[in-house]
């Protein structure tokens, strides 16, 4: 009796041990989702402003606000100028890398909007698409890497000539890379917060069978008192393996 | 599999009507079943599972092979929390270094402007 009256204490206490484990991956990931949307938002401010700085600066001029700014009474004389002529092709020219540069801001922060609000949603929620495209990510992640400093070598190679030879093909060119690299560096992150959310799914439904298994194995030992628990349980059990395999069918429909 | 499928399947398991009604709320609005869908669908199940198994007096944690999994899943979850922490610093770094050389880029867009306005005198 005593005997008995210890190995219930001992369930008991083991019952308060076997709590599902806490998500820590989640609110870790949650909280390098946070820095990360905080430093995406930096460099949204940032990429917001890639043409703005040069275009604000532009803008003025045209509006005549700025003229005084310019360095020499030579220079103040050609911006009035200049403010007088676009209607002419030069200013037409600014005019219009105005107006394409807004749209490249405004193009950039709607999509960067949506990548921050919807990237820790969707990191848990896998297509079969998604799922092979992650898997394929995790397996080449250290290539990426590779691939991303041989990128910027080459990228900075590209700046430091511009600063030579300050052509505005060179220029477009390097906006270009700076733009291209800028949107790879985001997919990178979301990929690595989805790759991480596909890993600990994986990790957590494995640990969960095993949990499950062995208090089955458990229960079994004691069907001759718990039988109608111990069929109720195994229903169950056998209805969650076939969701999951309802979910397997769906991901591959 | 429809979700109306899983909506008929879900009313005749064996799982408590406050299961099935947490599951249905899952289901209710959607129009496609996805891996979040089945994600949370699971958690209620085992939510119940768990549940049953404590009113059934059945622990495990003292059990070496249970304590054994325990350590294996803290430390998978452990590695992954660092690579993805590695990832996180990796892509901030970069983005600071991109930063930088946006900047001498903008000077020289600036320089290229300026020397066009000369140049229109």
């Amino acid at each position: 009796m005593k005997q008995t009256i210890e190995q219930n204490k001992n369930n008991q206490n083991d019952i308060e041990k076997d709590k599902v484990p806490a998500e820590s991956i989640t609110s870790k990931g949650e909280e390098r989702y946070e820095k990360l949307s905080h430093s995406l938002s930096n460099a949204k401010t940032k990429v917001g402003s890639w043409f703005k700085s040069g275009f604000d600066k532009m803008g003025r001029l045209l509006k005549g606000g700025a003229v005084a700014a310019l360095s020499t009474p030579e220079a103040a004389a050609a911006g009035a100028k200049f403010v007088t002529q676009k209607t002419t092709e030069g200013g037409q020219f600014v005019a219009n890398k105005v107006e394409q540069g807004v749209d490249f801001i405004d193009m950039k922060a709607d999509q960067l909007d949506e990548w921050v609000e919807k990237t820790y949603e969707s990191a848990s929620q896998f297509t079969n698409e998604k799922v092979r495209a992650t898997k394929e990510f995790i397996s080449q992640k250290a290539e990426k890497v590779k691939d991303f400093a041989i990128d910027k070598v080459e990228l900075a190679q590209a700046v430091a000539s511009l600063l030579q030879e300050k052509t505005a093909k060179k220029l477009n060119s390097v906006k270009e890379g700076v733009a291209g690299r800028w949107g790879r560096l985001v997919e990178f992150g979301r990929n690595s917060i989805a790759a991480a959310e596909l890993k600990r799914q994986e990790v957590k439904k494995a640990y969960q069978q095993q949990m499950n298994s062995m208090k089955m194995a458990i229960l079994e030992r004691q069907a001759v008192i718990q039988q109608e628990k111990l069929e109720k349980i195994k229903a169950k059990i056998a209805q969650l393996q076939q969701v999951e395999s309802f979910e397997a069918n769906a991901m591959t429909a | 599999m429809t979700i109306q499928e899983l909506k008929d399947f879900f009313s005749k398991s064996d799982f408590s009507e406050i299961s099935k009604s947490k599951i249905m709320s899952i289901l209710d609005g959607k129009e496609k079943l996805g891996n979040g869908i089945f994600s949370q669908i699971k958690a209620v199940m085992q939510e119940e599972l768990d549940s049953d198994f404590n009113d059934a007096g059945i622990g495990v944690s003292s059990n070496p092979e249970a304590q054994a999994a325990k350590k294996d899943y803290d430390e998978k979850l452990e590695k992954i929390g660092s690579e993805l922490d590695e990832d996180m610093n990796f892509l901030e770094n970069e983005l600071k270094d991109l930063e930088e050389m946006r900047n001498q880029v903008i000077k020289a867009d600036d320089d290229i402007k300026a020397d066009k306005i000369r140049q229109s005198i």
